[in-house]
């Protein structure tokens, strides 16, 4: 049992870095939009993880509702970095592309951290939302009607 | 090993400091809302004199005063039902006012953006605001941007309460299965203390769970209409948004209902005196409610051919696997609450008793609606209509004003004064939704500032009753006042 749990923030750690280098590295082909949309989604929440492992293992203060509205800024900013008029710019470009999946895994520790701080547990809430939102993102965020 | 908690108190001392106690921030918080809701009251008023040829309305007039009306009725509701609910379980949840503060000045932020954009603007596209309709109307672009950064304040303002709601469960109870009672079923979630959540925590629990939910949605739908009128090459799928458009609208309105079931279980009990228990039965309804709630949404789009049927076939099947089971055990439950309890039947228990039969009406209209063979025939007549008002108006509204008379505290004896407000109010409430749903039966249609006959002739009906309803409610709102005048001398007086 200990061995998995030491194992498991090894193995999250592992596929983060191949999807966000992977692509740097070999050249592989950009995924169609909805996966794309997924993939981002995937990021934020390996980044969740991370930030709400990091809080659990420090002394925490919690309460000041700075956390609080610094969750909900960080979700609203994780949605702005989809928009095409910023994602346009970076996608053609591999390294500013690759920073920009760092850029996820980087919202999303600082959103389960702060989620965290708020409240303990409350990292849970920040992860609902990456989901939900990641998934309806994957539905049509940024795509054409079919017929188009 | 999870690590010790240190719990900061800077935060509250702050709170003090600027005089921000729960019961001022609520109170203010009503009178505002209910000052807004009567405002928008009378918006409704003038659309239904303008369908029954009592006044001239530019029909660009109607149609944002229409947007206005629906936006503005539901954000407001969704305030009040929240700041009750917060009032309700702040204190068993050590809930903090500065934090619900942020909450309320987002939504009014958002309500006074909305309010800019439609009577400046002229922005008219109806709460619904379905995609290409914003883009392509008389209005100004900026109407249209500020109209789409109002709904998105409105939704920041209810993250606010969802998450800090949920911080508050988990803190409390260790966790959002605890709050959702679901220990009652599950024994290893049993805590040591024995605590387990009551009906009003559980409802809570499900609120927060989906309202973040819906919140999600509504920023993927904000963030992607702002994206398209910051730059209209980005590709919108209009299927796509309108569905999204419905899980965030359809849900934040339903949300509403489940905000005052929780405000229901924490304040009838006082005027019963009797306390509501959760069982194993609450616990489970309001589970199926959690799951099938967010997805009724597809019976608005039945009439979209294009829709995948597995869809429509859920969203039928989901409206009627959430609506009941709370909604059943919180009628029983309120039903057996008040039996032989002797309870006191002043302003705000006839509310809540009286909102409790719109909820179960309106609720059954919208279950009609939401059924198919039904749907062809009432789709976008003023069924719909009907039944929102049912349950939002006479249903979710006099939970409000119910919660509303329990705060400010009741007459111990209720004269002559106070009876005839009730029946002014609830005489102009029942005709004016009798008007929506015959009008409904005869298949006029909704949204037309010119409708086909009989619709002007029961909208001019309509009016007199919304002429009524209104009377009653400033009257109602003169007594709330007087009340509140008289406790806060009482107050002065013990204090000195």
């Amino acid at each position: 049992m200990k061995t998995a749990q030491r194992l498991w923030p090894l193995a999250l750690l592992v596929l983060v870095v191949i999807d966000i280098f992977g692509p740097l590295a070999f050249g592989a082909t950009e995924p169609p939009l909805s996966l794309h949309h997924l993939e981002h989604a995937f990021l934020l929440l390996a980044g969740g993880v991370f930030g709400i492992a990091y809080v659990r293992r420090r002394p925490l203060s919690y309460g000041d509702p700075l956390w609080l509205f610094a969750v909900l800024g960080l979700g609203t900013l994780s949605l702005l970095m989809m928009l095409p008029d910023v994602y346009g710019t970076v996608d053609a470009q591999p390294v500013l592309h690759t920073a920009l999946h760092l850029g996820f895994v980087v919202v999303g520790w600082l959103g389960g951290y702060a989620a965290e701080r708020y409240a303990p547990r409350l990292g849970l809430g920040w992860q609902l939302l990456v989901v939900v939102t990641g998934i309806i993102t994957a539905t049509g965020f940024g795509s054409p009607p079919p017929l188009a | 090993m999870a690590a010790p908690l240190v719990v900061r108190e800077r935060v509250d001392l702050h709170a003090a400091e600027i005089g921000l106690t729960p019961r001022r921030l609520v109170g203010m918080t009503l009178a505002v809302g209910l000052t807004l809701i009567f405002l928008l009251g009378m918006a409704g008023g003038i659309m239904k004199a303008a369908q029954g040829n009592l006044i001239q309305l530019q029909p660009q007039t109607f149609y944002a005063l229409l947007t206005l009306h629906g936006a503005g009725m539901i954000s407001t509701v969704v305030l009040l039902t929240a700041i009750a609910l917060w009032y309700v379980l702040q204190e068993q949840l050590g809930l903090k006012p500065e934090v619900l503060l942020f909450g309320v000045v987002a939504i009014v932020w958002g309500l006074l953006a909305a309010a800019v954009a439609v009577l400046i603007g002229g922005f008219g596209p109806a709460w619904t605001f379905l995609y290409p309709l914003p883009f392509l109307g008389t209005w100004p672009a900026w109407s249209t941007g500020l109209f789409f950064f109002g709904v998105l304040f409105v939704g920041i303002g209810f993250a606010v309460f969802c998450l800090d709601l949920m911080a508050g469960i988990i803190r409390t109870y260790g966790g959002v299965l605890n709050g959702l009672a679901w220990d009652t079923w599950i024994p290893a979630l049993r805590r040591k203390d024995g605590k387990v959540a009551p009906p009003q925590v559980i409802a809570a629990t499900m609120v927060a769970i989906d309202g973040l939910i819906t919140v999600a949605a509504g920023s993927v739908l904000v963030i992607a209409l702002l994206a398209h009128w910051f730059s209209p090459r980005f590709p919108i799928d209009p299927l796509w948004i309108k569905n999204l458009t419905y899980f965030f609208g359809h849900t934040i309105a339903n949300l509403a209902i489940y905000v005052s079931a929780g405000v229901i279980y924490a304040v009838l009990p006082a005027y019963t005196g009797r306390t509501w228990h959760t069982n194993k039965v609450y616990a489970l309804s309001w589970a199926i409610s959690l799951i099938f709630v967010p997805w009724a949404w597809p019976h608005h789009l039945y009439m979209d051919f294009v829709q995948a049927p597995w869809l429509q076939i859920g969203g039928e099947a989901s409206t009627y696997i959430a609506t009941i089971p709370a909604t059943v055990v919180t009628i029983f439950g309120s039903l057996l609450l008040v039996y032989r309890s002797r309870m006191r039947w002043r302003l705000g228990s006839t509310m809540f008793m009286a909102g409790i039969l719109g909820w179960l009406v309106g609720g059954i209209a919208a279950m009609l609606d939401a059924t198919i063979p039904f749907n062809e025939v009432l789709h976008n007549t003023l069924w719909v209509p009907a039944h929102f008002h049912t349950y939002l108006l006479g249903g979710v509204f006099l939970f409000v004003l119910g919660f509303a008379s329990y705060f400010i505290g009741e007459r111990p004896v209720e004269g002559p004064w106070l009876k005839s407000i009730e029946w002014c109010f609830f005489t102009g409430l029942v005709g004016f939704l009798l008007m929506f749903y015959a009008g409904g039966i005869e298949g006029v249609p909704r949204r037309e500032a010119v409708q086909p006959a009989p619709g002007p002739i029961l909208a001019e009906i309509a009016t007199g009753f919304v002429v009524l309803l209104l009377i009653g409610l400033v009257a109602m709102l003169i007594e709330f006042w007087l009340r509140a005048r008289s406790s806060a001398a009482v107050e002065r007086e013990r204090s000195a």
